[in-house]
């Protein structure tokens, strides 16, 4: 790793800090705006002194710019405070509880769409306008017009309803998780198939595949070494930012499935005004998808010598 | 002088005739009673087979507590089973006894001595005692507890309001150790005929476990819950379940028949699907959708039960301060621009009646048929007074929003039939809005209120005209005025001695409002219930008024479902 590199690194990193910063102040300035609060009930208004009792109780009694100095001087120290949806609990350790469910049901779905994914589209490629092709073309578009919410309520109806053969849902057993993988997963599975097959119809016209064919190189050498590694190039900068998608859930498939996972958090931080959650969840996500892009850049140069910078990778 | 009566029915309880059930005869009369309560079928199910389980919807829901008196919002499924109330709700919504075998009022109205069962006891083996009931209020009124729910007691326990300020110390509420440890003495700020009512929401925390922990938390703890209910803490794990077990050292009233209770944690999802899959033993219909396939489905539609749970009223409301909602004849035409029939018909039935007025049918005071001609469906009427308000089909009519509370689709469903109806009877039109619930409520309390016309519900939290009619008082829910109607409120509410005038009182207070038009009452909720034909027992039957299924509030130590609710051997076909 040369200096440049080491800068360059460095360079986005800061870059990064800089920019979490600068939203961290936004959306805590911002949520504070927003009507209502965490203590907003929907009986009778509480009277002055007592949602005085609460807002002391909570640190919310005093003015916005010092809670965020307060927020900031904490996480530094790595206390993200107490979530108001379950005040029993620190945000760490109901992060520490809920992200690992939501990561293994996302690391099984990337990897079985992602693999079913390239293997599709390799497949529909090489034997192009074959009736193999037409199959792929229309699970792909199936996945990607199909809302996983609707493809999981089918999955629920016919397999657990009807047939009784799986779970509705809940967590802690292999079978528990095959509906929500498969609801899960057939979006990105069809995203992936298109992008390989385009990329490999592309890349199987070039005049370099034609070339190594015409010398009589093996058919498995010229798709792995030639054809294969260059139709993937394209995808780790399409691909890769998806990923943080799928590591933070999904509202939709985890409140489907009752999955105890981080992805519900998303919307109720923000419906029922948990101001610790909400930036705990911000933070999560810009460091998430920034870290994504430094990677997939990173990458995308190792794989192209011609996107790197001063003969490194950049 | 004490005022005693032997006998217990809903009026004497509503309206403050106090004494109980059981009386004060003697405790072996609360024993014989006690032991009438539990009933189960000879096709009863084996014990390993009483296992009830349902799905406990944590959306919204903190799921932080068991104790009513720890949070109210924040309670999680299950909860409320590890101690029990002085007074109980028959499934006619008749107070009755809880842990307290009768109760006494002074001859002012304003102390009132709760005789409670001596042969309580909490798992730890201390006996339950007036001291358990006492610590518990007064950490309820403690400002650094911050309860959620000091509203129930403000105004009405002597020196409540004043402790949850801070001005005077715990020890001077209004609540204390009676002459024998086991009588629970209240001293109210004025005369409170429905306290016994009020005393459904009186579950205690265990007086050693709250001082020792510090909080009522000690029983989200297998190992440091500590009961005195019909069940125990057997698991807690608020993001996958909560289990109960039937509490072995049990000396209450409401033996239990199921030996074990399953909530099941869920966000989101389809209920009604899970019940399809035998996966739960019960589940609310809500939607629309769900209603039609339960009415196409002869099995399901045997197992639908509906009831009014807990009174709930849909209704549109008016600023009445500004312009132009501050018009009575403006109101008035949209009042009778509603078809109501019509709207339940095509969104709501069997989930909702008609609702011509603010309290619905079965309510203490409900005056519906006779209040009904004020509000009611009259096209001609309405473009009549609109004219008249200064609208003529509906020209100059100013562009109006009306806020919707959440985003639940039955609401959004109503609300265009309401605006399309006005739109077809009066030629105005209102565009829709919804904001979530804390933005809502956030316009809604502001000072003075930014919601002109919004679409709201309330529902009771005691069986009582003044705590629905309280919500119209001056500085509550809304911005409407009215001295005439404070004052029937008020100087009924506190009346003890003349049932009769006390109710025409809340009669007459509910027709000023229904009147003035500051609410356009829609209809009153009714809910509906699937419960597995293995669920029997007596408690699920009609009540006297034809409601179906388990009455509010559910199935609780506040009801008798407890030792009446049993599972039959048929649950082997579905489990």
């Amino acid at each position: 790793m040369s200096g440049a590199f080491t800068r360059y690194l460095a360079g986005r990193v800061f870059g990064l800090l800089m920019v979490i910063l600068a939203l961290s102040a936004v959306v805590f300035f911002l949520m504070h705006q927003v009507p209502g609060g965490p203590f907003t009930f929907e009986k009778q208004p509480l009277p002055a002194e007592q949602m005085a009792n609460i807002n002391r109780k909570y640190g919310l009694d005093q003015p916005v710019y010092v809670q965020y100095f307060k927020w900031l001087w904490a996480i530094l120290h790595f206390d993200f405070g107490i979530p108001f949806q379950s005040p029993s609990e620190t945000v760490v350790s109901l992060v520490q509880r809920a992200w690992p469910v939501t990561i293994i049901v996302g690391v099984i779905t990337i990897t079985i769409s992602y693999t079913l994914g390239i293997l599709f589209g390799i497949t529909a490629a090489v034997w192009q306008n074959s009736w193999i092709d037409r199959v792929v073309t229309f699970v792909a578009t199936l996945g990607l017009t199909l809302p996983s919410f609707i493809i999981g309520f089918l999955l629920v109806y016919f397999l657990s309803v009807k047939l009784r053969w799986l779970p509705t849902g809940g967590w802690g057993k292999p079978e528990q998780l095959i509906m929500p993988v498969i609801a899960y997963g057939l979006g990105p599975m069809a995203i992936v198939a298109r992008y390989t097959r385009a990329s490999m119809l592309e890349v199987l016209r070039s005049e370099y595949v034609r070339l190594a064919r015409a010398r009589g190189l093996p058919w498995h050498r010229v798709m792995l070494r030639y054809t294969l590694r260059n139709a993937l190039v394209p995808l780790i900068t399409v691909l890769g930012p998806s990923i943080p998608d799928v590591l933070t859930g999904s509202i939709f498939i985890e409140g489907m499935f009752s999955i105890p996972g981080l992805g519900r958090f998303f919307t109720s931080s923000a419906q029922f005004r948990d101001y610790p959650m909400i930036m705990a969840m911000m933070l999560m996500v810009a460091v998430l998808w920034g870290a994504t892009y430094i990677i997939s850049d990173v990458l995308y140069g190792l794989a192209d010598p011609r996107m790197r910078v001063g003969g490194e990778v950049r | 002088m004490a005022m005693r009566d032997s006998r217990f029915d809903r009026r004497q309880a509503m309206r403050g005739l106090a004494a109980g059930a059981a009386g004060l005869a003697g405790l072996s009369g609360g024993r014989a009673f006690a032991s009438s309560l539990h009933q189960v079928g000879s096709d009863a199910a084996t014990a390993d087979k009483q296992v009830m389980i349902t799905s406990w919807d944590g959306e919204g829901l903190k799921g932080e507590c068991m104790d009513l008196y720890e949070g109210v919002y924040n309670r999680a499924g299950l909860s409320d089973l590890f101690a029990e109330p002085l007074t109980r709700m028959t499934k006619d919504f008749g107070v009755i006894p809880g842990t307290a075998m009768g109760w006494e009022c002074s001859a002012d109205g304003k102390v009132w001595t709760f005789h409670i069962d001596p042969n309580l006891k909490w798992s730890d083996g201390s006996a339950v005692t007036a001291a358990d009931y006492v610590e518990t209020f007064r950490y309820s009124a403690d400002p650094k507890h911050a309860w959620d729910f000091t509203w129930y007691w403000n105004g009405i326990i002597k020196n409540y309001t004043e402790a949850t300020k801070g001005t005077v110390t715990l020890d001077q509420v209004g609540v204390r150790v009676g002459s024998v440890p086991t009588d629970f003495e209240v001293e109210t700020v004025d005369p409170v005929p429905y306290l016994p009512a009020m005393m459904l929401y009186s579950w205690p925390l265990n007086k050693v476990a709250l001082n020792k922990y510090g909080s009522g938390k000690y029983n989200i703890n297998v190992s440091t819950s500590v009961t005195s209910g019909p069940y125990y803490l057997a698991e807690w794990q608020p993001d996958r379940r909560f289990v109960v077990k039937a509490n072995p050292k049990y000396t209450g009233a409401l033996k239990p028949n199921i030996t074990s209770q399953i909530a099941n944690v869920v966000r989101g999802g389809s209920n009604f699907l899970r019940y399809q899959a035998n996966e739960v033993d019960s589940t609310e219909v809500t939607s629309p959708a769900e209603i039609a396939l339960v009415n196409a489905d002869p099995e399901l539609s045997r197992q639908f039960a509906t009831n009014p749970q807990d009174f709930r009223t849909y209704y549109l409301f008016f600023d009445v301060n500004t312009k132009p909602w501050d018009n009575l004849k403006l109101r008035q035409a949209l009042s009778k621009a509603v078809d109501r029939e019509g709207i339940i018909d095509a969104i709501l039935r069997p989930l909702a009646i008609p609702a011509y007025s603010w309290l619905a049918p079965g309510f203490p005071d409900a005056n519906q048929e006779a209040l009904k001609p004020i509000q009611t469906f009259d096209p001609a009427a309405a473009k009549r007074l609109l004219a008249e308000a200064g609208f003529p089909d509906g020209r100059g009519f100013p562009k109006t929003t009306l806020y919707i509370r959440g985003s639940a689709q039955v609401d959004k469903d109503v609300c265009q039939a309401l605006t399309a109806g006005f739109k077809q009877v009066l030629n105005i039109e209102l565009t829709l809005e919804n904001l979530d619930q804390p933005s809502f409520m956030a316009k809604l309390n502001a000072k003075p209120t930014e919601i002109a016309v919004g679409w709201l519900s309330y529902g009771m939290d005691y069986f009582d005209a003044t705590n629905m009619l309280g919500v119209w008082l001056s500085g509550g829910r809304h911005s409407w005025k009215n001295d005439e109607f404070d004052r029937l409120v008020k100087q009924g509410g506190i009346m003890t001695t003349e049932p009769a005038k006390r109710s025409e009182m809340m009669m007459q207070a509910e027709k000023i409002l229904v009147e003035d038009c500051v609410g356009l009452f829609v209809y009153h909720k009714l809910a509906g219930f699937l419960y597995k034909p293995y669920l029997k027992g007596e408690i699920l039957t009609a009540n006297s008024f034809g409601y179906t299924g388990l009455q509010w509030p559910g199935f609780g130590t506040a009801t008798l479902a407890i030792p009446q609710l049993y599972i039959s051997s048929d649950v082997t076909k579905f489990r």
